[in-house]
């Protein structure tokens, strides 16, 4: 953390073809390609965007109650296989999106995998549940194949906040990181208090100088 | 207008490459980057030149490729890219020699694609319910998850190339064959299936084949090869994330201030190196430096994958040591700028890189060795249960093999067959119970061979080493020439790809009862396949691995002969397919058994009829099984009295280090063997002195540790020739120390 500017990491977590690059496209470049002639044409919508391997990386600045904070978005490949080296990218993060795709049930099993694996190694990461392409569902409700209550329900159990967003229309996109910047600026541990951490750290490691502070 | 009709909307032209230039010049900059001029400077002599090099290839090969490197380094003509690429890559070869067929392959997917109701001309993953497909009872040849993936990431993969881009004319059939290709691969080789980053190697092998049966056996050798990507999308996909790790160290060497500035803000080598790594630089924006850079990968191997990342973070050292902003760091890394890597600027910097292949081996070994070293747990246990060890490492059950006993591996059964058909001979038993260990023995030796058939291509069983060590001295191309038959033998491959399930074998275990050999790397003591034959002798070379030892003999053998050596945990082995010479087999078995008897070590003989009662399928016929000094007495009795036939001087001769006392016992008994002194020995240990000295100043001021070189020995993940090589040369430089 002492080096890099960007205070806030956030990773996107998924399985693959969830959307996932396309949201962060959206955020960041503010583009699904609707204004540009080619995109129109092609049936789908979406078609510059590539598997992502490994994962790619983004980085915005965002302002929250007067506080500017660079969040630095890790978008993670989605295929199973990646996950082993998917600890690296959510490592340190203090929040992650996990990300499943409305029209794919399967999709949501894996979200609920990857809340888990949060659980387990990053007690620190507030999740957020996204499910994606919300405009093929908008119009065609048969296509829809996570319950919205579903999720809310199972996020509240984990006091996680459950999005729906569409990157092609941007619904509820700004808002879905908007909500984690805010949360990040309000969480007392982020607060600007970079020195209390390492104090608090000492105290709990060392009784010696708990003597001291007393 | 009337050229526009010709490109989809949108788009102004194609450059050079085939990748479409958009009016909108904002749109997806980032993408590619076109060269504005178009360079075809190729002059008449240097087309000439390469047309020479390629057309007689074999020649350039025997040449070591020296006229080849310095052509490729002036550039390598478009037109002639492919035939490069195919000489290189053998696949030519591998479609011959192997057993897959495209062809029928693509039927089969087709009829797949009919029952889970898509095409390959129209995929559209959305329309099909994948979960209903997946619990259909039809059994699928490749899973529809697989096809699912596949069918997701077609659609993505080089989205502004004409032959992939929607709109495009071609894109139809480009799309759709690299569908094909990709699925037919996920039936080549199962157990690997699909993985993301493959779609862009397929991708750009399509871009550069004109036939697609070519591009398919292409990306095999390219995925199946040690040389160049084996196991880099297999499923723990711990291959990158070892060389990431190589990387690393690779990267404290060379360029230390940039190492620490990367340590300093906590960021992981893997988060940039995965994409160049497993797509083949495939990301980066300027084509003509991909093209060289696969140029380069395909004569060089592996190697070059590591010159590249180093030459791209040297030229850009000096820019990304200047902040600690990952949002400023990451982009340019993750997406390199055109100026940073276009071909001008970098192949240079690539070209003076150098990344010794021996280097990336023990960085490896040092890697893989690490990565063992868990906290808590103790060195000395480590140490103990080596052999134990490298099979776990080892795992990679096949086509649904699975591991029946984690302890015991084949190397363990098949030695304590030795060992204890040992014992028994020391007790004085018949050779009948040894007949049985010997079937045994051979059983397990068929159970690796079963699986891999498809792959079990002279070209993609993983080589043993030591017939690569010692070619020199036995030149594979003389071999053929003398035994065209044996051309096309299917050398089983190595056991060391990983423990296997035999069913039937029974073996005695080991444990505990001989300290000794389980201390020794016994997994890495892989059988070892002579490819030498010659009708009338069958000579076998191996250098044995615990102590440098290297051991030449020539025995009066028949084809259809199979010779285990065994003593000392060591495998020397002699196979062929036809039948031998039932004379032959008397007198040898009577050879070997009257060493049995002098020298308390273990001989067994099958018979062909016993075979026939054993296994119908069975493909390795009679065999010898005899330990290493039976071997060698066998050698001295056939010399001496037993077979006229034989002449002295075909026995080439010993060379070992005389290390524990019972070898040096061996050696004087082959006193009158010149010791080996050809132009090939001497290379080997000028080679290995070589290497001493630099791995010395280079790597560790401090001698190997014994649980080092047994990770040498053991690193099955990469069953290349060149990393087995390593422990010889290596423990050339430990003995050193140990003497000192």
């Amino acid at each position: 953390m002492s080096g890099s500017r960007v205070d806030l990491k956030v990773v996107l977590l998924g399985k693959e073809y969830g959307g996932k690059t396309s949201l962060v496209e959206r955020y960041l470049h503010d583009r699904f390609h609707g204004d540009v002639p080619y995109q129109n044409r092609t049936s789908k919508g979406r078609p510059f965007y590539t598997p992502t391997i490994g994962a790619a990386f983004g980085a915005k600045k965002i302002e929250v109650d007067s506080r500017t904070v660079t969040m630095g978005i890790w978008d993670t490949a989605g295929s199973e296989r990646y996950e082993a080296m998917s600890r690296i990218y959510y490592r340190g993060a203090k929040a992650a999106i996990v990300c499943y795709d409305l029209t794919d049930g399967t999709s949501f099993d894996r979200a609920k995998f990857w809340v888990e694996e949060l659980k387990r190694n990053e007690e620190f990461c507030k999740i957020y549940l996204s499910g994606n392409k919300f405009d093929l569902v908008e119009n065609d409700k048969s296509r829809r194949q996570v319950d919205y209550h579903s999720v809310t329900d199972y996020a509240e159990e984990l006091k996680a906040e459950v999005f729906e967003t569409s990157s092609k229309t941007g619904h509820q996109i700004k808002e879905l990181f908007f909500k984690i910047a805010q949360d990040y600026v309000k969480e007392p541990r982020n607060n600007d208090a970079a020195p209390e951490v390492p104090k608090t750290l000492n105290l709990t490691d060392k009784p010696k100088k708990a003597d001291c502070a007393c | 207008m009337k050229i526009a009709a010709d490109f989809p909307e949108g788009v102004e032209r194609y450059d050079q490459h085939g990748f479409a230039v958009f009016n909108d010049k904002t749109f997806c900059e980032s993408e590619r980057h076109h060269p504005t001029e178009i360079k075809n400077k190729s002059s008449p002599a240097h087309m000439e030149a390469w047309k020479a090099v390629l057309t007689d290839w074999s020649r350039t090969q025997t040449n070591g490729c020296s006229k080849l490197r310095s052509l490729l380094r002036k550039g390598v003509p478009p037109s002639l890219r492919q035939q490069l690429w195919q000489n290189l890559l053998g696949c030519q070869h591998l479609k011959q020699t192997s057993k897959f067929n495209y062809k029928t392959s693509v039927r089969l997917i087709r009829r797949e694609l009919v029952d889970i109701g898509i095409s390959e001309y129209c995929l559209r993953p959305n329309q099909v319910d994948w979960n209903v497909t997946a619990e259909s009872e039809i059994s699928f040849p490749v899973p529809p998850q697989v096809i699912r993936q596949i069918t997701v990431d077609v659609d993505r993969t080089f989205p502004t190339h004409r032959q992939f881009m929607e709109g495009s004319h071609e894109a139809k059939e480009g799309r759709a064959s690299l569908f094909r290709l990709l699925a037919v691969y996920a039936l080549y080789n199962p157990q690997v299936g699909y993985c993301q980053g493959m779609s862009y190697i397929a991708g750009m092998l399509l871009m550069q084949m004109t036939d697609e049966e070519e591009a398919f056996w292409s990306m095999v050798a390219l995925f199946e090869k040690p040389k160049y990507l084996s196991g880099y999308f297999d499923q723990s996909l711990l291959r990158i994330q070892q060389h990431a790790a190589v990387f690393q160290k690779l990267i404290t060497h060379r360029l230390p201030k940039f190492a620490n500035h990367l340590a300093s803000m906590d960021l992981h080598l893997l988060t940039f190196v995965t994409p160049w790594f497993m797509c083949l630089y495939t990301s980066f924006p300027c084509w003509d430096t991909v093209l060289a850079i696969w140029d380069l990968l395909l004569l060089d191997g592996i190697c070059t994958i590591f010159r590249v990342a180093l030459a791209v973070l040297r030229l850009s050292q000096d820019e990304l040591l200047q902040t600690t902003d990952l949002a400023r760091i990451l982009p340019r890394l993750l997406h390199p700028p055109p100026e940073l890597v276009n071909a001008e600027h970098l192949l240079p910097v690539v070209w003076r890189t150098t990344v010794e292949k021996w280097e990336i081996d023990s960085l490896q070994a040092i890697v893989a060795e690490e990565s063992d070293d868990k906290p808590g747990r103790k060195r000395r246990r480590r140490i103990d249960s080596d052999a134990g060890k490298a099979e776990v490492v080892e795992k990679r059950p096949r086509n649904g093999e699975t591991e029946e006993e984690n302890e015991t591996s084949v190397f363990r059964r098949v030695l304590s067959l030795f060992k204890s058909s040992n014992q028994q001979a020391q007790r004085g038993s018949t050779t009948r119970s040894q007949t049985a260990k010997a079937r045994a023995a051979n059983r397990v030796t068929q159970r690796r061979k079963t699986p891999g058939v498809a792959k079990a291509t002279a070209g993609l069983v993983p080589r043993p080493s030591n017939t690569t060590a010692l070619q020199h001295s036995n030149p594979t191309s003389s071999a053929e020439h003398k035994a065209p038959d044996l051309k096309n033998l299917n050398l089983a491959p190595t056991l060391h790809q990983g423990s296997t399930a035999s069913r039937n074998t029974k073996a005695p275990s080991m444990k505990g009862k001989d300290p000794d050999s389980s201390r020794k790397t016994v997994a890495t003591a892989s059988v070892k396949w002579s490819k030498f034959f010659e009708p009338a002798t069958a000579s076998c070379t191996s250098p044995w691995k615990e102590g440098l030892k290297a051991l030449t003999f020539s025995l009066p053998v028949q084809q259809g002969m199979m010779i285990f050596g065994g003593g000392n945990n060591q495998y020397t082995s002699v196979v062929s397919e036809e039948l031998p010479d039932p004379k032959l087999m008397e007198k040898l078995q009577a050879a070997l058994g009257e060493a049995d008897v002098n020298n308390n070590s273990a001989v067994a003989a099958r018979t062909k009829d016993d075979h026939k009662t054993e296994d119908e399928d069975d493909r390795i016929s009679p065999c010898i099984i005899a330990t290493e000094d039976s071997c060698l007495d066998g050698i001295l009795k056939l010399n001496s009295s037993n077979l006229p036939s034989v002449k002295r001087d075909s026995v080439k001769g010993v060379r070992f280090s005389p290390r524990r006392s019972g070898d040096r016992a061996t050696l004087r008994k082959l006193e009158n063997i010149k010791p080996l002194n050809t132009p090939s020995g001497r290379r080997i240990i000028s080679k290995s002195a070589k290497v001493q000295h630099s791995f010395k100043t280079f790597h560790t001021p401090t001698p190997l540790r014994r649980s080092q070189m047994s990770r040498l020995n053991s690193s099955p993940q990469f069953s290349s020739p060149e990393i087995e090589l390593q422990p010889m040369k290596l423990r050339a430089h430990m003995r050193k120390f140990t003497q000192e």
